[in-house]
């Protein structure tokens, strides 16, 4: 009885281990000769997802202008396009924004380039450069003591639809 | 007891061998926060070695009207200076010819004195300071001395202290 018991589960142990076999998709048509099956790609499930990057610290030389570069990816719904706007935080209108030493002495200085940026597709899979550009005049650098200035620039990102 | 013990621990490991066929796709991280923040800051570094810089403007000539009493003729500058470590900038002007004295063609001789000739500056930063030192004549060198045109080289010496 032992015996019997015991070659009976070292059977049953074999079988188990076939098991995972099956975890494959089956053949749906078992009476298609060479055995094709069927996959669905559930993109209304699949997650969007984006990369914005850029640099955490850009430093002007003092005098001259200064750029800096940003990269986008994405991967988004066939009807949504990525939108990322840059704004200095002294002033988010860039009107009037400026770079401030700790005595709370300003250079004025004006951001330009692609500052409000939507793609063009919803699907950028190698990162995309854009272009910045800190501007300060001659007059302002002139007018100012030689010391340290800084302002932080926020980057901001949305899925939007596309137009 | 002991048998239906075993026989339940390996009906146990029967089932734990299927497990890795439920293994699924993870769920991937989405986004990131939607915002950020990168700092934008002035370098300095090309000043280290010398505190800053400076500019001092000077006429390249003044003309002295011809007077019969006591003159003060000032030479119109210009201070700017950007410096770092609390420097500040001292400029002196003297003439050239340790005599002071203006010369015509034929050696004839004008004494003359500087006014006001060392410039201290009171901060680092100076932006456009207008400083005016004077070449006081007396009416006795003008009168001692025949009508003529004389002239004399002065030098400008500036430092950062």
């Amino acid at each position: 009885m032992k015996k019997t018991v015991a070659i009976l589960m070292a059977l049953t142990m074999l079988l188990a281990l076939c098991v995972p076999a099956f975890a494959a998709n089956p053949i749906v048509e078992t009476g298609e000769q060479n055995g094709l099956g069927e996959v669905k790609v559930l993109g209304s499930t699949a997650t969007e997802n984006y990369t914005v990057t850029f640099p955490a610290t850009t430093e002007i030389t003092w005098g001259q202008n200064a750029e800096l570069t940003y990269q986008v990816r994405c991967q988004l719904k066939t009807e949504n396009r990525l939108n990322v706007t840059v704004a200095p935080v002294s002033d988010p209108t860039n009107a009037k924004a400026f770079l401030q030493s700790a005595e709370n002495e300003k250079i004025l200085y004006t951001l330009g380039g692609d500052m409000n940026v939507t793609t063009t597709t919803n699907n950028i899979p190698a990162d995309e450069a854009h272009n910045l550009s800190v501007t300060v005049a001659a007059e302002e650098w002139a007018k100012a003591p030689l010391k340290d200035y800084s302002d932080h620039l926020t980057f901001t990102v949305a899925v939007v639809p596309a137009v | 007891m002991k048998k239906t013990l075993s026989v339940l621990l390996a009906l146990t490991m029967l089932f734990a061998l299927c497990v890795p066929a439920f293994a699924a796709n993870p769920i991937t991280e989405a986004n990131s926060a939607p915002d950020s923040s990168a700092i934008i800051k002035t370098n300095t570094d090309a000043f280290v070695d010398t505190d800053g810089y400076y500019s001092v403007t000077f006429p390249a000539e003044t003309s002295i009207p011809w007077s019969k009493v006591d003159s003060k003729t000032p030479l119109n500058c210009t201070v700017y200076s950007n410096l770092m470590n609390n420097k500040k900038l001292n400029i002196t002007v003297a003439a050239a010819d340790a005599a002071s004295v203006m010369k015509d063609a034929n050696n004839n001789k004008i004494a003359f004195t500087l006014g006001g000739a060392a410039y201290n500056a009171a901060a680092s930063f100076v932006n456009n300071e207008a400083w005016a030192p004077t070449v006081d004549i007396t009416a006795a060198a003008w009168n001692g001395a025949p009508i003529g045109a004389y002239s004399a080289n002065l030098t400008f010496t500036v430092a950062v202290a």
